[in-house]
């Protein structure tokens, strides 16, 4: 039997601005055994809308996005 | 060829120096094997920091799945050890700590210590005002050591038309390490701004890409929404970015 699930198997903290970085990987197993595995990456910045993230994400945004991160990047945004 | 068929060959004590195993594909050349996993050691054991290599399969505690590890251990004193590949007495590849390092290399920041391939989400955003939208987007991305290729289209572009709001595409893979004008772009029904000829992308280290326009001894301007027109542009770009990740 042939199923399929999508786990969010790397969530990491990178850089200055507390940017998170997010590695989702889709893994495909036959009869329990994995046959396939492929990801897919996104970066939060403390100015991306986190509304459609797992909790997981929204909690670990809310604890190093504060507002002196926010501002601090915002800075740097408009910079660029 | 001549063949020696035994059930077993042994050390007579546990420090002895050649096993064979029941099933004969086992051995040992200094100190006893677990009996289960470990079908290769050269000295030392796998409790202790003492320098050595082994092999194991699945089941040790150490692998898992359907696959074999060699494993190198420190020297005894905290030190790691690399697994060093040698030829004619000259080192051309170790593996470290750091990662994959060549020809006797021992810094750190030389080591190839990552390789990923995957795809990602390109998205557009606009500088001020309402996002631009698209009727499809894809993406893929290599990571090799610190540099990120990224490749992807986004196509049939709706925009709003004003010419102050900048387009942006975000949801990079990984992070931006710093600006990089590096990405080639190929656009489909823009509009340019006059005495401009080409586009090229800006990565930026906030981690999004702006568009330039650019032309002959003439200021670049940032791609706006006021450039798009509605429902048949697109944008097709590839290049690279460097990462810390």
């Amino acid at each position: 039997m042939l199923t399929e699930e999508t786990i969010e198997d790397k969530i990491e903290i990178v850089g200055e601005y507390k940017k998170i970085s997010v590695r989702k990987a889709t893994i495909i197993k036959r009869d329990g055994v994995e046959i396939s595995r492929s990801f897919h990456r996104h970066v939060i910045t403390p100015n991306s809308d986190i509304s459609g993230e797992s909790a997981e994400v929204k909690a670990i945004s809310a604890i190093v996005h504060t507002q002196e991160v926010k501002d601090a990047f915002a800075v740097e945004y408009l910079k660029d | 060829m001549s063949h020696i068929k035994t059930d077993k060959i042994s050390a007579r004590t546990a420090s002895g120096t050649i096993t064979l195993g029941e099933s004969g594909e086992k051995i040992s050349f200094v100190s006893p094997l677990n009996a289960t996993t470990q079908f290769v050691k050269t000295s030392g054991n796998d409790t202790s920091n003492n320098a050595f290599i082994s092999a194991y399969r699945a089941g040790d505690g150490v692998v898992s799945g359907n696959r074999v590890a060699i494993l190198s251990k420190g020297d005894g004193a905290g030190n790691a050890t690399a697994l060093r590949f040698d030829t004619d007495s000259t080192e051309r590849l170790r593996i470290d700590s750091d990662g994959i390092k060549f020809n006797g290399d021992t810094s750190a920041a030389n080591a190839l210590n990552d390789y990923e391939e995957g795809i990602w989400t390109p998205t557009l955003s606009a500088s001020a005002g309402s996002n631009p939208t698209a009727a499809s987007v894809s993406g893929d991305y290599t990571k090799i050591g610190n540099l990120v290729f990224i490749n992807f289209s986004i196509l049939n572009i709706t925009a709003g038309n004003d010419s102050n709001a900048f387009i942006k595409v975000i949801n990079l893979p990984f992070s931006v390490d710093y600006n990089s004008p590096s990405l080639a772009a190929f656009f489909d029904n823009v509009t340019f701004v006059s005495g401009r000829t080409m586009i090229t992308g800006n990565i930026s280290g906030s981690d999004y890409i702006l568009f330039r326009q650019s032309g002959s001894a003439v200021s670049d301007t940032a791609l706006d929404n006021a450039h798009i027109n509605n429902g048949v542009s697109d944008i097709f770009a590839s290049g690279f970015y460097y990462t810390a990740q």
